[in-house]
């Protein structure tokens, strides 16, 4: 558009507000300018209440500032996508760093349960550990302790802060990987403390609990769509 | 005559279609066209002509391009593709099927 457009804070509003449920930018602009294209048309075709002259739009809107109806409209608009955008932010601040602390949370006491152990007490096995036939099968690669462990624990931290990099990508389809990856690895957390909690319930259950809410409120995210006028 | 909501959001993917397959348009003069053709009956918001658009769009029964304007905004174009004209005849079809079975039963058609 030619010259300075006068809904150049409703567009602004309008891409802000589209890009925060997971639109690309291009695709935001694209939602923005139809939209506000149709407001222009309608204002255009008199359906809205136009200003003293029958200039231009822009003119209209622009030394109009107060159109009751464009105005109301437009805010009801801005403060939906507010509402959204603020919506969006607690989401990510009530699952995604919750996620990541129940992580590093769940590794240090992993790690210094493991150390406590080498007493031999036995009072919290943290191996992945089968007893069949009166012999131990351990699974060392799930394990926390040895080459293996340190592998291991460093490869979840990697994972889980790469899943959650992209899950701050602005294009949807890196989201949805990202989000996909902390499903899988809180559900694996799941799943292992799940087993711990079959020997120590008092310990790992509660654990269990937490990665259980986590795994729970991950797939609500997951599941969360745009709506569909902002769906491209 | 106030005419039920959901009737009007179950025939808007056979209304647009059929407004598209008579030439390329955009969302306002869509929405216009409807209001007119219907003598003032149907009236679509944008909360639902953009979605519905949108949906045709996602199943390629029509397809979207972006007109520059000298000193206007630019403006979204629709227009049907094949496959939404053969959808077109279907939808038809299954309207008028529909819509006489309605009436027989009614006792509209004499």
């Amino acid at each position: 558009m030619s010259g300075a457009d006068p809904l150049a804070d409703w567009r602004r509003e309008l891409i802000a507000g589209v890009r925060a449920r997971g639109v690309d930018r291009t695709s935001a602009e694209e939602i923005a300018d139809e939209l506000l294209d149709h407001v222009e048309a309608r204002v255009a075709a008199g359906e809205l209440p136009a200003g003293p002259s029958d200039g231009s739009v822009d003119e209209v809107l622009a030394g109009r500032p107060d159109l009751a109806e464009v105005a109301v409209a437009a805010e009801e608009l801005g403060s939906d996508l507010r509402r959204a955008r603020r919506a969006r932010r607690w989401r990510d601040v009530l699952t995604i760093p919750s996620v990541l602390l129940l992580a590093f949370v769940g590794l240090t006491v992993w790690h210094v349960s493991w150390a406590l152990r080498v007493d031999a007490t036995d009072r919290f096995i943290l191996r992945f550990v089968d007893r069949a036939n009166g012999i131990d099968s351990v699974m060392p690669w799930f394990a926390y302790r040895g080459t293996a462990g340190t592998i291991l624990a460093w490869s979840e931290i990697v994972f889980a802060i790469g899943a959650t990099g992209l899950f701050f990508f602005a294009r949807r389809p890196f989201r949805r990987i990202g989000l996909a990856m902390l499903v899988v690895w809180a559900l694996a957390w799941f799943l292992a403390a799940g087993r711990q909690a079959l020997r120590e319930p008092g310990f790992f259950a509660p654990i269990a609990g937490l990665y259980a809410v986590a795994v729970l409120v991950l797939l609500v995210r997951w599941w969360i769509r745009l709506p569909e006028w902002a769906e491209r | 005559m106030s005419i039920d909501s959901k009737l009007l959001t179950g025939s808007m993917g056979l209304l647009l279609l059929d407004v598209l397959a008579k030439g390329e348009s955009y969302g306002y003069a869509i929405t216009a066209h409807v209001r007119d053709a219907s003598g003032g009956r149907f009236e679509f918001k944008e909360g639902s002509l953009y979605p519905a658009l949108h949906r045709l769009e996602r199943d390629a029964l029509i397809e979207s391009f972006w007109v520059e304007r000298d000193g206007a905004r630019r403006r979204k174009y629709y227009r049907i593709t094949a496959a939404g004209e053969a959808e077109l005849k279907a939808r038809q079809r299954s309207w008028f099927e529909f819509t006489a079975g309605v009436n027989g039963v009614l006792g509209a058609e004499r």
